[in-house]
């Protein structure tokens, strides 16, 4: 299946919101730590399509994230921001190479793609987290909770990518 | 009047952000201010019955697990039974009414946590009544929709519940910082008031939404605030709210009553 066909991609952020809601939402690791994967679908969204399409899923995923676990609009937020600075990190680490039509994720370096994945790990986690403490005496907590999650969050994804990911031939 | 459009179409990503970020900063914002959760809240229809399938298949898994706490509530409430003759006092005004209902979604990861119960306005549940299980308090009814409601949990750093030491007449707000699920914190005791390691915490019965009396937890250690002046006493819960299944909500019928009365005399 080509995955850049809008239906495909569309079936598997369904898929990732379920799982991210009814599994991982479920999991909490040392008492606190919830990993988030859904970011995965900012990860692997097709560099040549339209940027106002990715706000927009990023809008409404969020807003669905929002509703099915109660928080106030941190994970509208946080994804948002990060699908707005999306272009700009690419820029950064890929150079004009992101550009041309011919750009694919698999053919980028181990190196780019951990600091590609990391970057936007920890730019997500450190809005949510922010916008959820909202107040400048938790900040020992948001800092501890950043970077853990943020830990967790970037191993698991790595983790799933690495398996979903197609074989190079 | 081509500047203008063109201005428009040159920086339509941004401006399309900015509209997108105004309304999410918008609905946090508004909803930060009071009950909070009007629209993000997890007791919509749609949503709400996806978690109630899931959690039906959880109960299900645990069926032994209820029944032993059901058989163990039982015991207690016969013995409340038959011991309750003793001390009638009037039987004709009873305030007090108990809905059982399942707990269908629980969070306590967040600093904000809210759980989603499956009864809702057509059980006579509204805002602002209480939610207690067999082991003490779950929290305070924030919204609610015809079959199901968002509960407040008492694991949220905005609840602010009234509580005091069973041994004395002492009593202030329970509270929580947000680090550990298991603990809350009792605030605003004055320093005259004699702690003790161990000692019960309960409801303290100055608000309409819990009944006075209600177990809460145990003193697990206290200090005095930086001006002296009062205590933060942390208090392990009874309660394990990392596992809730079954709860009860209590309808207070003088809650109206009482509520009208504070807010004449203005002391809310």
């Amino acid at each position: 299946m080509d995955p850049d066909n809008n239906l495909y991609y569309i079936g598997k952020l369904l898929l990732l919101i379920l799982a991210q809601v009814f599994v991982i939402n479920q999991l909490h690791i040392a008492g606190y730590i919830t990993p988030m994967i859904y970011l995965i679908f900012v990860y692997e969204y097709p560099t040549t399509q339209n940027r106002s399409v990715l706000l927009s899923l990023g809008f409404f995923v969020g807003l669905i994230l929002d509703i099915l676990t109660d928080s106030l609009a941190f994970n509208t937020i946080a994804l948002l921001i990060v699908t707005y600075v999306r272009p700009y990190l690419l820029g950064f680490i890929f150079g004009i190479a992101v550009e041309q039509k011919s750009f694919k994720f698999k053919d980028i370096t181990l190196f780019q793609k951990l600091s590609y994945l990391g970057l936007l790990v920890v730019i997500h986690h450190s809005v949510y987290f922010i916008a959820e403490g909202m107040s400048i005496s938790n900040a020992l907590l948001i800092t501890k909770k950043i970077v853990t999650t943020s830990l967790v969050s970037f191993m698991l994804l790595l983790l799933l990518l690495s398996l979903f990911s197609k074989q190079k031939k | 009047m081509n500047r203008f459009i063109s201005f428009f179409l040159g920086n339509k990503t941004r401006l399309l952000f900015l509209f997108y970020f105004l309304i999410a900063i918008g609905l946090s914002v508004q909803f930060r201010s009071f009950h909070q959760s009007k629209y993000l809240n997890s007791s919509w229809a749609v949503s709400g019955s996806i978690f109630s399938k899931i959690a039906r298949l959880d109960n299900y898994l645990s069926l032994d697990k209820t029944n032993a706490l059901l058989v163990e509530e039982n015991k207690r409430l016969q013995e409340a039974l038959y011991n309750s003759s003793y001390q009638q006092e009037d039987s004709l005004h009873m305030p007090y009414e108990v809905v059982p209902t399942t707990v269908v979604k629980n969070s306590y990861r967040f600093l904000r946590n809210y759980l989603t119960i499956d009864s809702g306005t057509d059980q006579g549940i509204n805002q602002d009544m209480g939610v207690i299980n067999q082991n003490g308090i779950v929290g305070i009814i924030e919204t609610s929709a015809a079959h199901y409601s968002t509960v407040q949990s008492i694991l949220n750093v905005r609840s602010k519940i009234n509580a005091k030491i069973a041994s004395s007449e002492y009593f202030g707000s329970l509270i929580w910082d947000g680090t550990d699920p298991s603990i809350v914190q009792l605030v605003d005791i004055p320093n005259v008031a004699t702690i003790k390691m161990g000692d019960s915490i309960v409801t303290g019965g100055m608000s309409s939404i819990f009944p006075a009396q209600l177990p809460i937890g145990v003193v697990s250690s206290f200090k005095l605030n930086e001006a002296k002046s009062d205590y933060i006493i942390n208090v392990k819960l009874f309660n394990d709210l990392r596992a809730l299944r079954k709860a009860y909500v209590i309808i207070n019928k003088d809650q109206k009553e009482v509520q009208y009365l504070d807010a004449i005399s203005g002391s809310r």
